[in-house]
């Protein structure tokens, strides 16, 4: 069931061409698509995607994790992802978070939610989860990617505006977990 | 984030929680056992009678040696026994079967499960070679895994023969899911009920350890969306499923909250979970199927106590 390779580069490739030819009304929106730019591209060189960074994350339970509010939760997650260094990672043992964060992400999958699947994505790469046992999360991801190459299957999310700035989120989100993942593949193909 | 029970000090303890709420939970249906009639104004009626079929089936599975700490548990299935006999053994509810072929199965269903526990009723074995003969319940086109009850059923109640264990099972959702997003409700329950049924409700073990990896992976993965989700119901189906398979969760902390989750009163309630049509204002009807597989739960933890409930290390 594990997605080639070459398909998930070629899906970062169509959704960075896409990042690059967005005509984004509201400017602000501009230093976004940079750093959408900038993970697709990591991606792609198989590099640790770089954010601006937070000095330490604290790593909550699995049993916390999966009874957090979403919201709570993706946020948790975009910390621990860019963060120097995680705390907290004993006493739970990596196989316990082996189990936990893939059926995490099948679970929020079902809740058809793209943005806590790609957050929790980030977090098992981190936490150097079996790409394996993510490879149903991976595909989900990458069924979430339109014909014109952005990620996020919007066409129920009103205005055209709206719409937009929600795909460019969701491109983001997704390109940086894809990145992520990559990179935390190139370090064990490098050891 | 939803507030988790402190953590047991060791598996010990959380079998006596298991042993306490087991027994306040068979003592609440055995105090609603009149709502659990398959008759309604003196006639059998389609919802009593699923009900009905439940409680014969929870009290097929728990009528054998009780282990220890499940005594109590026991003494009250023991009522729920006589009480399923008396209705079987109505006049009405005989002739129904007769009367109403079409509905032969799932009327006598409650009949095959007592015939499994070793009672036998000469009008009902008589209604069964009747409808035998001319080939029924066979004639039924089912889902595959009602197939494998069915199956199952015939077999332990002495009318058929072992089912076809493997190819039953390669029939089923279970067998063939490949994505467990793509899994919706009741294809969830589809998977629960064929583990039911693989391991002949924790009578028979599973020979082929590969499979069983596969659905013990399966079931946990499950455990955490249902446990996420607060659904009661499911989640201690996915419990009883891994204890009938003699596997581990992942986690300890899904069985402290399946516990707490127990009313004082006794009762297990599957409301707030999403996804399940409302029950309406009835707190019996909206609690009675979770009680029982609570109480069936609380049996199978009692069960085995060598097989743990839990891999992870303690936080």
């Amino acid at each position: 069931m594990r997605r080639p390779a070459v398909d998930v580069r070629s899906a970062v490739v169509r959704a960075s061409e896409w990042l690059g030819s967005l005509e984004l009304p509201d400017k602000s929106d501009d230093a976004l698509r940079a750093i959408g730019l900038q993970l697709a591209a990591a991606h792609l060189r198989r590099e640790t995607p770089r954010l601006p960074p937070v000095a330490t994350a604290t790593l909550p339970s699995p049993a916390q994790l999966v009874t957090m509010e979403r919201d709570q939760l993706v946020a948790r997650c975009n910390r621990l992802a860019r963060s120097v260094s995680v705390e907290g990672r004993a006493p739970c043992d990596s196989k316990t978070w082996q189990a936990v964060l893939p059926a995490l992400c099948v679970s929020y999958a079902r809740d058809a939610d793209p943005v806590a699947v790609a957050s929790l994505v980030r977090v098992a790469a981190r936490l150097g989860v079996d790409r394996g046992l993510l490879d149903e999360a991976v595909a989900f991801l990458l069924e979430q990617q339109t014909d014109a190459g952005s990620f996020g299957l919007l066409a129920d999310s009103g205005q055209i505006e709206r719409r937009l700035q929600r795909s460019l989120r969701m491109t983001v989100e997704v390109v940086w977990a894809l990145a992520a993942l990559e990179a935390a593949d190139g370090q064990l193909d490098a050891t | 984030m939803r507030r988790i029970p402190p953590a047991p000090t060791e598996p010990g303890e959380l079998r006596q929680t298991f042993a306490n709420v087991g027994a306040r939970a068979a003592a609440w249906t055995t105090r609603n056992l009149a709502r659990f009639t398959p008759l309604a104004a003196g006639e059998i009626d389609g919802r009593q009678l699923k009900r009905f079929s439940e409680l014969a089936f929870v009290c097929a599975c728990l009528t054998r040696p009780a282990p220890d700490g499940s005594q109590a548990i026991l003494s009250e299935v023991l009522r729920w026994q006589d009480f399923v006999r008396e209705r079987v053994e109505d006049a009405t509810y005989r002739e129904a079967v007769r009367k109403t072929p079409a509905l032969a199965y799932p009327l006598l269903f409650p009949y095959l499960q007592l015939r499994s526990a070793g009672y036998r009723s000469s009008y009902h074995d008589a209604t069964l070679a009747r409808l035998t003969h001319h080939g029924h319940p066979l004639i039924e086109e089912l889902l595959p895994y009602r197939r494998f009850e069915r199956d199952l059923i015939l077999w332990n109640a002495g009318l058929a023969a072992e089912p076809a264990w493997d190819e039953l099972y390669d029939r089923t959702i279970l067998a063939r899911c490949r994505r467990l997003s793509f899994l919706d409700v009741g294809d969830m329950y589809s998977i629960t009920h064929t583990v039911f049924y693989l391991s002949d409700i924790g009578r028979r073990p599973l020979a082929d350890n590969l499979r069983t990896e596969r659905i013990a992976s399966i079931l946990n993965s499950l455990v955490i969306h249902s446990w996420r989700l607060a659904d009661w119901d499911l989640l201690c189906e996915l419990l009883l499923g891994l204890r009938l398979i003699g596997r581990p969760t992942a986690l300890c902390e899904p069985w402290q909250d399946a516990a707490a989750a127990f009313r004082d009163d006794g009762s297990l309630s599957s409301d707030g979970a999403p996804e399940r049509s409302g029950r309406g204002d009835d707190p019996f009807a909206s609690a009675y199927h979770t009680t029982l597989v609570g109480v069936l739960l609380a049996d199978a933890v009692l069960r085995g106590c060598d097989a743990p409930l839990w891999t992870s290390v303690r936080r």
